[in-house]
């Protein structure tokens, strides 16, 4: 009972929380930052407290999967969608993570983002990340999930867009947007099928239902769920948007980049493990994708010369290799590798800017210390092919190029109807002109 | 143009392979004369080319003439193959265009007229005129050439620039007439005490208000401001490792090696800084990597929870967790200045110390020595932050001033260095002794290094000054915190000491101190033309002692050493808080540290400048105003000898007034020469210490202490 009493608690509180100041945001109140500050700080200290209970309460009781269901949310004729909720080791580990992180993250920014315009902007927006993380975290279903995943999502466009009067931001939110958006596409596909040919998005009952049906829209749930967890992840071919959004501020790349948005994509393929179980073939694929992301995400990453870009492949490289856990069936393996792995990635974005301090007063760095990172595979290769390699790495593998042409056909219909849309708009001055003349 | 970068690749390799054959050096003209740019327009463009990419073009240069100062060792670069590869690029782009879109590259480079405006400003002032007059895209079309750049001239000369100058020039003078209305107006009365020491501070305006608090907590003490180099140009090697640093002006060329070595302990010191660095550079590499990163993010990944959550949620807990440990570990070593020359490279030899001493003594126009001296260098901690150097004491290059405090306490008190120092006339008694110390602008610490060298019967004066030092810090503290909003107004000089310590070793810090932020005077001359007026830390304060000097020597020394340091300071800061987002580097928030030498906002961006918003915010960008006293015409004589500062002079990069002590008339350089200032005689509040000036939160620059 308790259990249920504190998962109320950590669903319900971050929302009254963000309904609070996204109506201070809308009536126009000037929140003074002190206030703010303080606020947030006991309101993160709160949902850290809850999420470690829940997180020491399910330790507990380890081997026992709790699952709630509550009223309906939607009814369509006859079909139900049910809200439920799971409470099981992971969804409390990955909570527990998202809260201490955050509150790690919420005090830096107090001093960091300090008589920032933006402060309040950012505050929202960390704290809808919490929320969208502990729906994800305890979502049952995946129509329940993707909430949670889109406010993530969103959040992260937001946040790499924080100063949106400069024209860099702006483009790699976009480019972000475009990746989350292509792949959020698997979720609903996913959920679509699912809900198509087996009357459910339940991941408990999925794998079950999944053994009664024959015929490709059941493997299908698979292909879409593997692709939808690559833009978070940042695996292959989704990997070009990650290291380029390092635009927001320092505090909100670590967050997302470096600890919870990028694992999502892992969590993803956790939750559907037990699906995945089924069809060796689907694990392999997961194997490949991360293995080929990681040994990317590596040569690309020696090629790179700037703090953030290096910390974002380096992470990719991680979470690769995570992926090649879960496909070994190494799965609580791969969820300590996430905690960890989010741990000290966050510390190191942080204290990013003081590498060069770091390196100054290293008692073993000197000015004509030569500094190269070796590969201990690279002794195998000849230095033409080594040569050959990283030129093409410099260029992130012309991933850019090929994921450009590849959206350039997808989106074409858009730039027509952009085309078309501005023409209605000068159509649009006109008549509003000829009005005002006409005053 | 969907194949844009690939067509445009494809040009450039070809290019790159028909010009391998020849060096930079050919490339360069060849270059410019197939662009038809005329020979006498070629340095402009060279010029402009390195505007492009100010940042990185400037690295390039420091790194070819001194690649010693880069933290790793550096590919080697020469500013002449980088003008050739951004040449060779921009020739291929404009061949690709020329050759896609058929234009005539020739007249566009070749045209007699040259544009003053950029591209960008070039195009901004376009769309002005389209939204003014309400003109669609098209109209640019019907233009000739000649139109349009009429049309950029009228914008270009329009009256706005005028406006904003008139407006910016009535800023400035309201506060330069303020400054010297309360440094003239101000009168120092000074009962003959004998003063039991002297302090030899840095010129640097963040100074400025902690030597305010000591004259005034302790009246047996007097002070000089001096450039915080001390005279001792030199490249510094720390005990920790074989790193060279250039501790001197940016100006000067060091001259020679001084190094610090352990005393005690040398082996375990050496042993614990190797495994320390080593391990600390693995840590870096191999959590970066594939299978190294791997296994030590499952090793150590949990464990970095710790030292983040202490140095988020505890900073000020973090030094000192961090001291103990270091102390369990390898204990403090002790170390000490090496300033005898071994060979011709390295230290100085006892006349050369004897000169560099006289020289400041000179500066500082001491005419009776106290019997303890200390001779205070100054720089600044933070943690977490790529501006260090910019915090640190200019005068040393950004660096602390430690060891040249340290060198030039150790040559002063040689026995041999006094006996040569008294052939020149300079007889600094047996018993004078010269305290090296610290003052950390930061966290308002004060660190001695010879105290436990203090001789026996001048160990009270010690107690008594290091006394008074403490509260004078403590005071500069509670001063300073007046400027941070986060500091709470109800706070104490005690809690002031706290909350400086917290902002210098927080990790999340963007302002650990504001710098020389207000920055806006130099004065040179005695201390009494300053003592006992407030100027709230917006003053460089050089002494200079007219009457001991009578031929201007001194002065062209003080004034050459000096006054360039203030006005550059002045000038970065000035520039940044204008133009933050091209003379400065925007937000602190996004920037992102490269190649270990600079930073980049984001993910990618040109090598940033200047200072970020978080240091200029309090800033009023105001020109410099340097105060001389001395004579008209030595003053005079040194601006006609010196073609820098008479460029800086005679361009107004500053304003230069003088107070004549021999007529008692102040005179102000206007456009061509200097004119007699007619007084108003404002009158400026009285308080008895500067501390009810901070108490009661006085807005006012300038206030008379009388004591």
């Amino acid at each position: 009972m308790m259990i249920e009493t504190i998962l109320k608690l950590l669903l319900i509180s971050p929302f009254v929380w963000i309904l609070l100041l996204g109506v201070i945001y809308f009536t126009g109140i000037k929140l003074k930052e002190r206030y703010l500050s303080e606020a947030i700080k006991y309101f993160s200290l709160y949902m850290t407290v809850l999420a470690v209970g829940l997180f020491i309460l399910t330790m507990i009781r380890s081997d026992t999967v709790l699952l709630f269901d509550y009223k309906d949310w939607i009814s369509v004729g006859t079909y139900r969608f049910k809200t439920r909720f799971v409470v099981d080791l992971l969804g409390a580990t990955y909570a527990f993570l998202a809260t201490a992180l955050t509150g790690i993250i919420i005090r830096f920014s107090r001093n960091y983002l300090h008589r920032e315009a933006g402060y309040f902007r950012f505050i929202l927006l960390i704290s809808a990340l919490m929320f969208g993380l502990i729906i994800v975290s305890f979502a049952r279903s995946l129509d329940l999930l993707f909430i949670g995943w889109e406010i993530a999502g969103t959040t992260s466009v937001l946040l790499i867009g924080y100063f949106y009067d400069k024209p860099q931001p702006v483009v790699h939110a976009t480019r972000a947007i475009i990746s989350y958006r292509l792949c959020d596409m698997g979720i609903l596909a996913a959920s679509a099928y699912a809900h198509h040919y087996l009357h459910t998005t339940d991941f408990f009952l999925i794998p079950e239902q999944v053994q009664h049906v024959q015929g490709i829209g059941a493997t299908l749930i698979g292909v879409f769920i593997i692709w939808a967890s690559l833009a978070k992840a940042g695996q292959l071919p989704m990997s070009s948007w990650l290291p380029a959004s390092m635009e927001g501020p320092t505090p909100s790349s670590a967050i997302y980049y470096g600890a919870l948005s990028i694992h999502l994509g892992p969590f993803l393929l956790l939750r559907f493990y037990d699906y995945f179980r089924n069809y060796p073939g689907f694990l392999v694929a997961i194997g490949v994708i991360g293995g080929a992301s990681a040994l990317y995400a590596s040569l690309v990453g020696r090629t790179r010369s700037d703090a953030k870009t290096m910390l974002g492949y380096a992470t990719i490289s991680q979470v690769g290799i995570i992926y090649v856990e879960i496909a070994l069936g190494f799965t609580s393996f791969a969820v300590f590798h996430i905690v960890t792995h989010a741990s000290m990635r966050t510390y190191q974005f942080l204290r990013s800017s003081s590498l060069i301090q770091d390196f100054f007063e290293n008692p073993v760095v000197e000015h004509n210390k030569v500094i190269r990172r070796t590969f201990p595979l690279e002794r195998f290769f000849s230095e033409e092919f080594r040569k050959k390699v990283y030129v093409h790495a410099l260029h992130g593998f012309h991933l850019d190029f090929f994921t450009h042409q590849f959206l350039g056909l997808l989106l074409f219909p858009m730039k027509l109807y952009i085309r078309w849309e501005e023409k209605w708009m000068d159509y649009d001055q006109k008549i509003l002109n000829k009005l005002l003349r006409k005053k | 143009m969907e194949n844009f970068t690939t067509d445009w690749r494809k040009m450039l390799v070809g290019e790159v392979k028909t010009f391998s054959h020849l060096a930079p050096k050919e490339i360069i003209p060849t270059l410019l004369e197939k662009k038809g740019i005329p020979r006498d327009e070629w340095e402009n463009y060279l010029l402009e080319i390195l505007f492009d990419l100010k940042g990185w073009a400037g690295m390039v240069n420091k790194l070819e003439t001194e690649p010693w100062q880069a933290t790793v060792k550096a590919p080697p670069v020469k500013l002449i193959d980088y003008i050739a590869v951004v040449l060779l690029i921009e020739w291929s782009i404009d061949k690709f265009h020329s050759e896609t879109h058929s234009i005539d590259l020739a007249l566009i480079h070749g045209r007699e007229e040259r544009i003053e405006l950029n591209s960008f400003q070039l195009s901004i002032a376009l769309y002005e005129i389209s939204q003014t007059f309400r003109l669609n895209e098209g109209w640019m079309k019907h233009l000739s050439t000649a139109e349009l750049l009429q049309i950029i001239d009228e914008v270009d000369a329009s009256e706005w620039r005028d406006k904003i100058r008139l407006w910016h020039e009535a800023y400035e003078h309201h506060f330069h007439r303020e400054a010297i209305e309360a440094i003239a107006g101000h009168h120092h009365h000074e009962e003959n005490q004998k003063k039991y020491a002297q302090v030899l501070f840095c010129i640097d305006d963040r100074e400025e208000s902690i030597r305010r608090h000591l004259e005034e907590q302790d009246p047996g003490v007097e002070t000089f401001g001096v450039v915080g180099f001390f005279a001792v140009d030199m490249k510094f090697t720390s005990y920790m490792n074989n790193r060279v640093i250039a501790s001197c002006p940016p100006v000067v060329t060091p001259r020679r090696i001084i190094k610090e070595i352990p005393v005690s302990d040398v082996e375990t010191y050496r042993k614990w800084n190797f495994l320390w660095g080593t391990s600390d550079l693995n840590l870096y590499y191999h959590t970066r990597t594939l299978f190294r990163g791997f296994i030590s993010t499952l090793l150590l990944g949990v464990a970095s929870v710790i030292p983040m959550s202490v140095q988020v949620f505890f900073p000020h807990h973090s030094r000192s967790l961090r001291r103990k440990i270091t102390k369990l570990l390898k204990k403090e070593t002790e170390t000490a200045i090496v300033v005898e020359s071994v060979n011709e490279h390295t230290g100085y030899s006892v006349p050369e110390m004897a000169r560099i001493v006289e020289s400041v003594i000179r500066m500082c126009g001491i005419r009776t020595f106290s019997e303890l001296i200390v001779v205070l260098g100054h720089g600044s901690s933070s943690n977490n932050n790529p501006f260090k150097q910019a915090y640190g004491c200019g005068a040393c290059g950004g660096n602390a001033g430690i060891p040249n405090s340290r060198a030039f306490a150790l040559m002063a008190n040689k026995k041999d260095v006094r006996d040569e120092l008294r052939k020149t006339g300079i007889d600094i008694p047996d018993e004078t002794f010269f305290v090296s110390a610290y003052h950390d602008t930061c966290t308002d610490e004060i660190i001695y290094f010879n105290d436990k060298e203090v001789p026996d019967h001048l160990k009270d004066s010690f107690r008594r000054i290091s006394g008074s030092f403490n509260k004078a810090s403590k005071f500069n503290a509670y001063e300073r915190c007046q400027r941070f909003t986060s500091f709470s107004p109800k706070g104490t000089p005690e809690d002031a000491m706290k909350h400086v310590l917290e902002r210098a070793y927080d990790m999340a810090q963007p302002r650990p101190e504001y710098g020389h932020s207000s920055n806006a005077l130099a004065i040179v001359g005695r201390r009494d033309m300053t003592k006992g007026l407030f100027m709230n830390r917006r003053a460089f304060l050089l002494s200079y002692d007219w009457e001991t000097d009578p031929d201007g020597t001194v002065l062209k020394d003080v004034v050459l050493g000096g006054v360039p340091v203030a006005i550059n300071t002045n000038l970065d800061y000035y520039f940044s808080a204008v133009d933050n987002d091209n003379f400065g580097c925007g937000s602190k928030l996004p920037l992102n540290l490269t190649s270990l030498l600079g930073v980049m906002t984001g993910s990618q961006s040109d090598l940033r400048i200047g200072l970020a918003r978080q240091m200029i915010e309090i800033h009023e960008p105001i020109r410099n105003l340097t105060v001389i006293e001395a004579p008209l015409a030595r003053v005079r004589k040194i601006f006609e000898e010196h073609s820098r500062l008479r460029n800086l002079l005679h361009h107004h990069w500053f304003r230069l007034a003088v107070h004549d002590p021999e007529t008692g008339k102040w005179w102000i350089f206007t456009q061509k020469d200097f004119e007699e200032i007619q007084f108003e005689h404002h009158k400026f509040k009285h308080f008895h210490t500067s501390l009810e000036i901070i108490k009661d939160h006085v807005e006012d620059d300038f206030a008379e202490i009388d004591s």
